[in-house]
């Protein structure tokens, strides 16, 4: 897989080059937007990183060269603008996701691979060790033995088996899991992460929901 | 009691018009009073001066002679003998008295006769005829004796007129002020109709429309002056906020990018396996980071909503579901900290509004709810409908808030006593954003608080226009 990365700033440019090299991609890093649309014809990337504010001329511009030449190349888009227009103005433009920094590296790629498993069908039951979902049913099962979850709880269980091997941030879960926007307010997410422990992992030996400090959680029965 | 000024240019001016009147009048009346009381004297001075001319003094008795043919003369003497006697100054007697004079009953006794002789002067008298004015003169024809004439001219009729002058100011001044109470109501009006028509067009001019200008008519009158200042103003505030909307941008940009580099460095530093420690002390920067994300994110979201940059999506909202769905989601934060929380709610509380911000405003009012409530306490949500109001109520058994800071408390920053939420995240942006929430929705905020006791905060929005039936 294969990423250009369009950002100005060399050491966020640095960093996401790194984190996504280190997640298997291959990245391209460009730092302005004049030849991003001849650079995105030219190579065949799976997706674009692009950022909103580029010296000389703006990301919404570069986001048309983009989509001029190449309809359907996915584009996630970084910004330091959080205004409600900007959101609205980079989603009708185009962008398939959007992201405010400063963000963490598990946020990007998984903001990543969702853009870029989009069209591919979804797995109906998702496994990870012996814990089971069925998406159809919305049966979940340890060993074999029957758990019940609250909506929410299921919905968050879903969210990290989807997403399993890999940290996932407070503010993801929250806007996949939840339909309020909680920014700061209250540890909602703490509160489901425990009573979802307490029905999924308590009386197992292994432990499957970890908490990755200063990332957020995990869901593998292969800790780091 | 606060007087519109329409009111108060119409009370002032009924009653400058007021005084006026009552001084005019009484001055006529003083005047008129004056002239009449002067006319009736030298007409008695007259009648008395005259009626000497015609008394004979031949017998003991004095008579009257005239000439009955002269209709002048005819008609003076009968008005100088309406009233009129004639005393002996000498004895005090009566000798001659009118017939209009006999049944007045005006008998004076010697001592008084002389006494009228020696000072000679008008005086009044209440009869059962009205008032009368008698002129005391003293003749001494030459034949040894003196006589006291009096001649009197009836003051009913000026006495009448008067009255009749008093009934009118008495009458006609209150009419006179109630028609000026009137006319100054509707001349205040006048007036003030274009400048309340300046007050209603600056109304419709919000902050995020701050390029609209306030008609100027060119009638280069006081109230174009008005407009004009109005305008002058719009001006400006339009500037400022334009920079203001830049500013925060910029801020937003300057402060985020940086931290996004920080972020990704330590990130990348976390990747190296290195020991528990290290990894530690990364982590909990990354907190940090993230904490300091979050603070930026709501001074932005307050500094933008405050500068008129959040336009609201408004819609039919029910606020009783709304409600419920946010106790729903953040119920079980409550349960995990051993707070019971429950949510009673009509369903006709139908108001405009913009759900999502109205989640918002609920979520932060149950936030600080959970926040400040022991654990073994209760947290009640109450919506409910009180005519053409919505009400929405979170009670809380929570550490309550001082009276003191309670005004403060929806203020940008503020937080009571930082000893009492010592360990409560946040930085006093949470109310203040509630109360944008509430104001944008033309709605009211308060709060009800005793210290240790609890708090409730009710909101009151208006029920949306189409349910108010």
């Amino acid at each position: 897989m294969r990423i250009l990365v369009i950002e100005d700033d060399q050491k966020v440019a640095n960093f996401v080059q790194a984190g996504l090299e280190q997640e298997g991609y291959a990245v391209d890093v460009l730092h302005d937007g004049g030849s991003a649309g001849e650079q995105a014809r030219a190579v065949d990337y799976d997706a674009v990183v692009l950022d909103l504010m580029l010296p000389g001329r703006s990301g919404f511009q570069v986001l048309r060269d983009i989509r001029a030449r190449k309809p359907s190349l996915p584009v996630l888009i970084l910004t330091a603008k959080d205004g409600v227009d900007d959101r609205v103005a980079g989603l009708d433009s185009g962008a398939d996701d959007y992201m405010v920094k400063p963000f963490a590296l598990a946020e990007l790629s998984a903001r990543l691979r969702a853009v870029l498993r989009r069209g591919t069908p979804r797995e109906n039951v998702l496994r990870v060790a012996d814990l089971e979902l069925d998406t159809l049913t919305r049966a979940v099962r340890r060993a074999g033995r029957r758990i019940d979850l609250k909506p929410k709880e299921y919905a968050l269980l879903e969210y990290l088996m989807r997403n399993s091997g890999r940290p996932i941030t407070k503010s993801l879960i929250i806007e996949h899991v939840w339909d309020i926007h909680f920014d700061s307010v209250s540890n909602v997410v703490e509160v489901h992460i425990n009573s979802l422990r307490n029905k999924v992992d308590r009386g197992f030996n292994a432990q499957l929901i970890h908490t990755v400090r200063g990332v957020g959680y995990l869901l593998t029965d292969a800790p780091p | 009691m606060r007087l519109t000024l329409r009111s108060r240019l119409t009370l002032i001016y009924t009653a400058v018009f007021g005084v006026l009147l009552v001084a005019t009048s009484v001055a006529f009346y003083r005047v008129l009073a004056y002239q009449l009381d002067a006319d009736i004297t030298a007409n008695l001075s007259e009648l008395t001066t005259g009626l000497h001319g015609y008394l004979r003094f031949a017998d003991p008795i004095p008579t009257v002679v005239f000439d009955p043919t002269d209709p002048e003369e005819a008609a003076f003497v009968e008005e100088a003998t309406r009233y009129y006697q004639v005393f002996d100054t000498g004895s005090g007697q009566l000798l001659v008295q009118s017939d209009g004079m006999r049944p007045l009953g005006l008998q004076f006794s010697p001592p008084e006769v002389s006494q009228f002789r020696d000072q000679q002067h008008n005086f009044d008298v209440n009869t059962d005829f009205g008032r009368l004015r008698l002129s005391n003169s003293v003749a001494t024809p030459g034949n040894g004796h003196s006589y006291l004439l009096q001649v009197g001219v009836s003051l009913l009729p000026m006495d009448r007129a008067l009255e009749r002058f008093l009934f009118l100011l008495f009458t006609g001044v209150p009419a006179g002020l109630i028609v000026t109470f009137v006319i100054g109501r509707w001349m205040a009006r006048f007036a003030l109709t274009p400048l309340s028509r300046v007050a209603e067009s600056a109304r419709t001019i919000n902050i995020e429309d701050l390029s609209r200008r306030i008609p100027v008519r060119g009638a280069r009158d006081e109230l174009d002056n008005v407009a004009t200042a109005f305008n002058d103003t719009l001006e400006r505030l339009e500037h400022a906020i334009g920079e203001m909307r830049q500013f925060s941008t910029a801020l937003a940009h300057e402060l985020r990018t940086p931290l996004a580099a920080l972020r990704g460095d330590i990130e990348m530093a976390m990747l190296q396996p290195t020991d528990e420690g290290l990894r530690q002390r990364f982590a909990s920067q990354l907190e940090e980071i993230d904490r300091l994300k979050r603070l930026i994110d709501q001074i932005l979201v307050v500094a933008q909503a405050e500068a008129g940059q959040i336009p609201l999506a408004m819609g039919a909202v029910d606020l009783g579901t709304l409600a419920a769905t946010v106790v729903d989601q953040i119920e079980p934060v409550a349960q995990s900290r051993g707070i019971a929380m429950r949510c009673d709610h009509a369903s006709d509380a139908v108001v405009q509004g913009d759900a999502e911000w109205l989640k918002r405003l609920v979520l932060n009012l149950l936030d600080n709810a959970i926040k400040f409530t022991p654990q073994g306490g209760e947290v009640v949500v109450d919506v409910s409908r009180m005519g053409a109001v919505a009400r929405l109520a979170v009670r809380d058994t929570g550490i309550g808030i001082d009276p003191d800071v309670q005004p403060r408390i929806f203020e940008r920053f503020f937080r009571a006593d930082p000893a009492r939420s010592r360990g409560v995240e946040g930085v006093g942006l949470g109310l203040s954003l509630a109360k944008w929430i509430v104001d944008r929705h033309h709605g009211r905020i308060e709060v009800h608080s005793q210290p240790g006791q609890g708090s409730t905060f009710t909101i009151s929005l208006p029920i949306a226009p189409r349910s108010a039936h």
